[in-house]
């Protein structure tokens, strides 16, 4: 087995909310950010990775905008998983030596330009769309869905929902970046009104222009560099839906992905002291901890009791960066700040106060489309080099 | 009132959403069974907040629901009062849905249910 590609250079555009740019430039930006970052350039780069928050169809206009020279290139839109996805698929693209250093851009400007690709003419319909009441259906009410039958089977409360916003938004205190950077309890989360029960305004995650972008290099460029670098030691991807009427809405994708990412780390949920979780909603959290393993199905409300998502000395901190829930959501996508966070933490560069001691071992777990129907899960397990 | 449930005359499997081949067994030869409707509330949610143009009027209910010896839907549930709803509850068709044009539509099937 070859030794893994790593993970060298990492960007998140600093701000929120962004006007007098095009998502092209955007993209763009984040890209040289990185490449910057891991103290490469583009003439360097020889794969790209993109999805459907890029401008244009696949990965045509951004490869001629940023004239790459490119040897591999994937487009595959998992939602929030893509940026995950695509770290793992460029480990192995590189680990097959189809290429050597890969550049993965995820962004967009959902506050000025709204976000609404199905509608676009020309797009065929999804089978779905004619047998589910469409017009009655939103993005919160899938995950409030999960969300009611976890309570339901399991005792899950709304303040325990609440616990995830309290740790987040602790967390965005310390980053000055932050959309929302003060502080919550959770009786401001169970006082904030009703989106769609059982899920508050504060269950809800973000709405944040923005993006960032990741530079995936093989082992033997990783070391002629001079930042720390971070091996991807397993990666997993995985699709669940309704399946065709039998829909259980008690666990995610991440039981598969999470399963496999672990098993070619040789590594158990309990040896990871940082994990990324993707967080669009709470109770997200709360399924994908049960999901990867870091807790049994079902124990995921009691799990975040007790202060134990928060850094540094929760039992595992997770989202420092004050994730999805308080801090950046970009393109209604955040799969890209998921990994770079959990970089972040490996090379010790997280915001005074929340960075984990000693970190070595994380994980950066990202969600596509929604809990409540047809979604798509990738984890990576990351370990920082000596 | 009843509601047409794809079913596989292969496998017996009852399914949802209508395709033509079984999502199970692969055959082909799918048709489909009279259901009276009556079902349970596998989850629910009140959507509160829905700013698309043609969306119900707020509050309602979006509910999966288990059909008797059926698949899982996807659905409207109307509620006399969509707090009310819970887990368990016993509902009907709203509409007939018996030529399956479209999605079917339920209601919380108790004389009162406004009474907890």
């Amino acid at each position: 087995v070859p030794p893994p590609a790593r993970i060298v250079g990492v960007y998140e555009h600093p701000q929120r909310i962004i006007t007098g740019i095009t998502v092209p430039e955007l993209h763009a930006d984040v890209a040289l950010g990185a490449l910057a970052d891991a103290g490469l350039s583009l003439d360097d780069v020889d794969a790209y990775y993109c999805a459907g928050d890029a401008p244009g169809l696949g990965p045509f206009s951004m490869a001629e905008y940023l004239n790459l020279k490119l040897k591999v290139f994937n487009t595959t839109d998992l939602g929030g998983a893509s940026p995950v996805a695509s770290v793992g698929e460029a480990t192995r693209a590189i680990a097959a030596g189809r290429c050597r250093v890969a550049l993965i851009t995820s962004g967009g400007l959902p506050r000025q330009v709204p976000h609404d690709r199905l509608s676009e003419p020309g797009r065929a319909s999804p089978a779905e769309n004619i047998w589910e009441p469409v017009a009655a259906i939103t993005n919160p009410a899938l995950y409030a869905l999960c969300a009611t039958r976890h309570m339901y089977e399991f005792g899950t409360t709304s303040r325990d929902l609440a616990e995830v916003k309290v740790a987040s938004a602790w967390h965005a205190s310390h980053n000055p970046h932050a959309l929302l950077p003060k502080p919550v309890t959770a009786d401001d989360v169970l006082e904030s009104p009703l989106i769609s029960d059982p899920l508050h305004r504060l269950d809800c995650c973000v709405i944040t222009d923005g993006g960032g972008a990741i530079v995936v290099a093989a082992p033997e460029i990783a070391v002629q560099l001079s930042r720390p670098s971070v091996a991807v030691r397993g990666y997993g991807v995985a699709l669940k839906n309704t399946d065709a009427g039998a829909v259980d809405l008690t666990y995610t994708g991440g039981v598969t992905s999470g399963q496999q990412a672990f098993a070619e780390a040789a590594l158990r949920p309990t040896d990871i002291q940082y994990a990324s979780i993707y967080d669009s909603y709470t109770i997200t959290v709360i399924m994908n901890l049960e999901s990867l393993g870091f807790c049994a199905r079902g124990q995921g409300g009691r799990f975040v009791r007790d202060g134990a998502l928060h850094a540094p000395d929760g039992r595992l901190p997770i989202n420092t960066d004050g994730g999805g829930l308080s801090n950046n959501h970009p393109a209604n996508r955040g799969g890209v700040t998921k990994v770079i966070e959990a970089v972040r933490q490996l090379r010790g560069e997280a915001n005074e106060g929340v960075q984990v001691p000693g970190c070595t071992l994380a994980l950066a777990h990202g969600a596509g489309g929604a809990l409540g129907t047809r979604m798509a899960a990738a984890t990576i397990v990351l370990e920082r080099d000596q | 009132m009843s509601i047409m449930v794809p079913e596989c005359r292969a496998c017996g499997h009852r399914f949802w959403y209508p395709r033509r081949f079984c999502p199970v067994c692969r055959s082909r030869d799918v048709g489909g069974v009279r259901h009276w409707g009556h079902g349970t509330v596998y989850s629910y949610t009140v959507v509160r907040k829905n700013p698309a143009p043609a969306a119900p009027e707020t509050p309602y209910v979006l509910a999966y629901i288990e059909l008797q010896d059926g698949p899982r839907i996807l659905a409207v549930l109307h509620a006399a009062v969509p707090g009310a709803v819970r887990v368990g509850d016993p509902v009907r068709l709203h509409a007939d849905a018996s030529a399956l044009t479209g999605p079917p539509e339920f209601a919380v099937d108790q004389p009162t249910d406004q009474i907890r």
